[in-house]
């Protein structure tokens, strides 16, 4: 068996003469939670719908199970799509064994197993509830309950926090890492980086339609400079006093106060900011105040998508 | 396969589930009975009318009384033949003869039927126009009558006066508030000719008899025709019977089509609206979905008919002794393999092509508002079967049918209605294979629209780039002002 349950080769897709996706690879380790990160309209759902089969890309190749995606392999996978439906006049029980029998389940297991989920999940008196009659985030956990329903080794969920409350979102965090404790390969897509941040061990991060980055977290804040701040009194010149250190500061006007001037100070690779406060101590800098800038997911996230966009943004509309 | 049926098993119980199917199963036989007797029942529930002649004499009213009576006997015989035909026991001409000879000594209509016949009230039913006393003796004194603003009593109570004629020494004037019906002023009319004849038969010094001496020879003309059924070739309802039972089908067939694909559209209209597309398609190929759908709505018209034919058969059963036998001869002619195998295969053709057109159009719009632009083209195509109906009957040979038959989207219709012409095998056979084709042809558009519409998200703008495209550069730009 493959360590690697999914995989795009360099795959382009175009609409017209729009390039929604442009020279994608990436793969998808067996046992990984991957998050899928990208601004609105970054190409994250053409992406994984290209990875699924549903499109065939104009360049390139995916491969699930180490083959083409068919729908034999397909049955191993459990899909959430972006664009949520279900039919409205079928129950909550109905729908959930529908796309597991569709999965290759017999009618008795699937129905067993929907009841199991629906009672697990707090729908067990919905079960026979039309979905048009639930509330919204119920219907959507049903459509997440029938992506989970056969089991699947691999779950793809395109923006699957979307639309829940807090407390549901809190519920969808915990179904994941429950998948993944049984052993599921899971990617999800998001722009929201704290679920990343809290759920994923790599992160895949694309932008006008190119992937940005594809490492784990800690790579994702070594791409980044790291920030500190620190303040000083006014008549004291920081960078001055640094300068014959490895590190490099800056005045931030916008932040000067009557008694105090805040100054941003970049830390190499490997320094961190007792190694500035250090640096200061030892130069006599009187300390009036520090911040040591913890680094955000969101900071690596807006400053690749400000690079992309700036680099392949026109070039998408040939 | 598996997969096709679970998607058929799907559509086929959602729709099944749906109340609306229920009420067309019902309403349509209703409709479809209601269609047929709701024009005798509104003839027959017409309150009697009243009219009445001015003249200086009795020569016009007189004549006119004759000619509605002699008019409202022979509805009564034909009525005696109708129900004679139905009782073994009693012999038609004999019933036939009694009535005459009751009426030519002087009873009434009501009093000169044969006892022994049922159903005595609709002899009386008849009775429509009535004439009355003139309630004044100038075209102005009627006026207020004819208009309604007064009433005339008569032996059905107080009414409005339908009509008056008024004769005048050169002409007679038919006065009416309605000018559609023209029943009473055709019987004046045919009083007028009636009076004219046996007036130039007097001046000429000929009996005024002589016209009926006249009809008294005419010799019968019997239909026959040489596939007729009897022996001696005579014509009879059981020889006619194929037709009908063809028009019926090729009906039956449109109706059938257009009920169900029509579920097929709101079904793919749905599933798009509601973005299910893509949780679908990981789980079933495009071909499947496709068939698994049309399987799915071709079972619920196999429901339809089987509850339709069993309904239809039940009545037929129940009634089997109300139904001449000539007609019932005739009706066996429904299960006649000559007529059901291409009614069969017309109807699975014919509803693959149109139900994958509808899927295909389905899968473009968001909504029935779009589906409707789209769908008109569809829809006035689908329509001309039914105009041709009645002409086919007709004119069933005629060469323009004939090349109509050849038109894919109209065969299914067209072919049923000339199996009863016996066109030549291998005609039938090659329509029939053209219509095959076709629908493989349709098919395979209808897929690929499908998956530009579910997998590409395309609408009705594309829809219009498409065409566009089709008819070139001039046309693309008109289209893109």
């Amino acid at each position: 068996m493959t360590n690697v349950h999914l995989e795009l080769n360099a795959v382009t897709k175009r609409f017209g003469s729009f390039t929604a996706v442009q020279d994608i690879s990436f793969a998808l380790p067996a046992g990984s939670i991957t998050g899928f990160l990208g601004p609105n309209g970054a190409g994250k759902s053409t992406s994984l719908r290209l990875a699924l089969g549903i499109m065939t890309p104009d360049e390139g190749k995916t491969e699930l199970f180490g083959a083409a995606p068919n729908l034999t392999s397909l049955r191993r996978v459990g899909f959430l799509p972006e664009e949520r439906g279900l039919y409205k006049k079928m129950s909550a029980r109905k729908v959930i064994t529908y796309f597991g029998e569709l999965k290759g389940m017999s009618r008795r297991d699937a129905l067993r197993k929907a009841d199991e989920l629906l009672e697990s999940f707090g729908l067990g008196a919905f079960r026979k509830t039309r979905i048009s009659r639930l509330s919204k985030g119920m219907a959507q956990k049903v459509q997440i309950l029938s992506a989970f329903v056969h089991g699947p080794e691999i779950l793809i969920l395109d923006e699957p926090f979307s639309g829940l409350d807090p407390v549901n979102q809190a519920d969808l965090e915990q179904l994941i890492r429950e998948e993944h404790k049984r052993g599921a390969t899971i990617l999800f897509s998001t722009h929201v980086m704290e679920h990343a941040e809290r759920l994923c061990d790599r992160l895949i991060l694309i932008a006008a339609g190119r992937k940005m980055f594809d490492g784990t977290l800690a790579e994702a804040f070594a791409t980044q400079d790291q920030i500190v701040r620190l303040a000083s009194l006014p008549e004291i010149d920081v960078a001055a006093k640094l300068a014959e250190t490895r590190f490099s500061a800056r005045h931030i006007p916008d932040e000067t106060e009557i008694e105090r001037n805040w100054w941003e100070i970049t830390l190499p690779s490997g320094a961190t900011g007792q190694d500035v406060l250090k640096a200061a101590i030892e130069r006599s800098i009187p300390i009036e105040g520090f911040d040591p800038g913890e680094q955000r997911l969101r900071d690596v996230f807006v400053s690749l998508v400000a690079d992309a966009e700036a680099k392949y943004g026109a070039a998408r509309h040939a | 396969m598996l997969k096709a049926f679970l998607v058929a098993r799907r559509e086929y119980f959602a729709y099944i589930s749906a109340w609306g199917f229920w009420v067309g199963l019902f309403l349509t036989p209703i409709a479809l009975i209601l269609g047929i007797t709701l024009p005798s029942l509104i003839e027959g529930s017409q309150p009697v009318r009243y009219y009445t002649v001015i003249e200086s004499g009795t020569e016009f009213s007189s004549e006119l009384d004759a000619y509605m009576m002699e008019r409202r006997d022979e509805r009564v015989v034909e009525l005696i033949r109708q129900q004679a035909s139905l009782m073994p026991q009693i012999e038609e001409d004999d019933a036939i003869a009694a009535y005459e000879a009751a009426r030519a000594s002087g009873l009434r209509v009501e009093d000169a039927v044969p006892g022994e016949l049922p159903d005595t009230a609709n002899y009386l039913a008849d009775n429509d126009f009535l004439r009355v006393s003139p309630p004044a003796d100038t075209l102005e004194g009627l006026i207020p009558y004819l208009t309604g603003r007064r009433l005339i009593s008569g032996p059905d109570g107080d009414r409005p006066l339908f009509a008056a004629f008024i004769v005048e020494e050169d002409s007679v004037a038919y006065w009416s508030e309605d000018v559609v019906n023209d029943t009473l002023s055709n019987r004046g009319r045919r009083a007028l000719e009636r009076i004219a004849r046996q007036q130039v038969f007097a001046e000429a010094g000929v009996s005024d008899d002589i016209l009926d001496q006249v009809l008294a020879r005419v010799l019968p003309l019997n239909e026959r025709s040489p596939s007729a059924i009897s022996q001696t070739g005579e014509v009879s309802f059981t020889d006619r019977a194929p037709y009908f039972i063809a028009m019926g089908f090729s009906f039956m067939l449109w109706l059938l089509i257009f009920s169900v694909v029509n579920y097929l559209l709101t079904g793919t209209i749905e599933e798009r609206s509601n973005k299910i597309f893509d949780a679908l398609l990981t789980s079933v190929s495009l071909p499947q979905l496709l068939s698994g759908k049309l399987l799915g709505v071709l079972m619920l018209s196999v429901t339809l008919i089987s509850v339709w034919s069993l309904s239809a058969g039940t009545m037929a059963l129940i009634a089997r002794d109300a139904i001449p036998g000539d007609v019932l001869q005739g009706l066996k002619g429904v299960a006649d393999p000559r007529l059901l195998i291409p009614t069969l295969i017309s109807f699975v053709l014919g509803y693959l092509m149109f139900g994958s057109m509808f899927l295909a159009l389905g899968s473009l719009c968001d909504t029935i508002q779009e589906a409707q632009s789209l769908l008109s083209p569809v829809i006035i195509i689908m329509m001309v079967p039914l105009l041709l109906l009645p002409v086919s009957l007709t004119n069933p040979d005629s060469s323009i049918l004939a090349g109509l038959a050849w038109v894919p989207l109209l065969a299914p219709f067209l072919i049923i209605l000339r199996v009863p012409n016996d066109p030549p095998l291998w005609e039938l056979l090659v329509q029939i294979g053209w219509m095959a084709v076709f629908t493989l042809l349709v098919l395979w558009a209808a897929s690929r629209i499908y998956r530009a519409g579910a997998v590409d998200g395309a609408g009705l703008t594309d829809v219009r780039r498409w065409i566009a495209g089709l008819f070139g550069r001039k046309a693309r730009a008109a289209l893109t002002k």
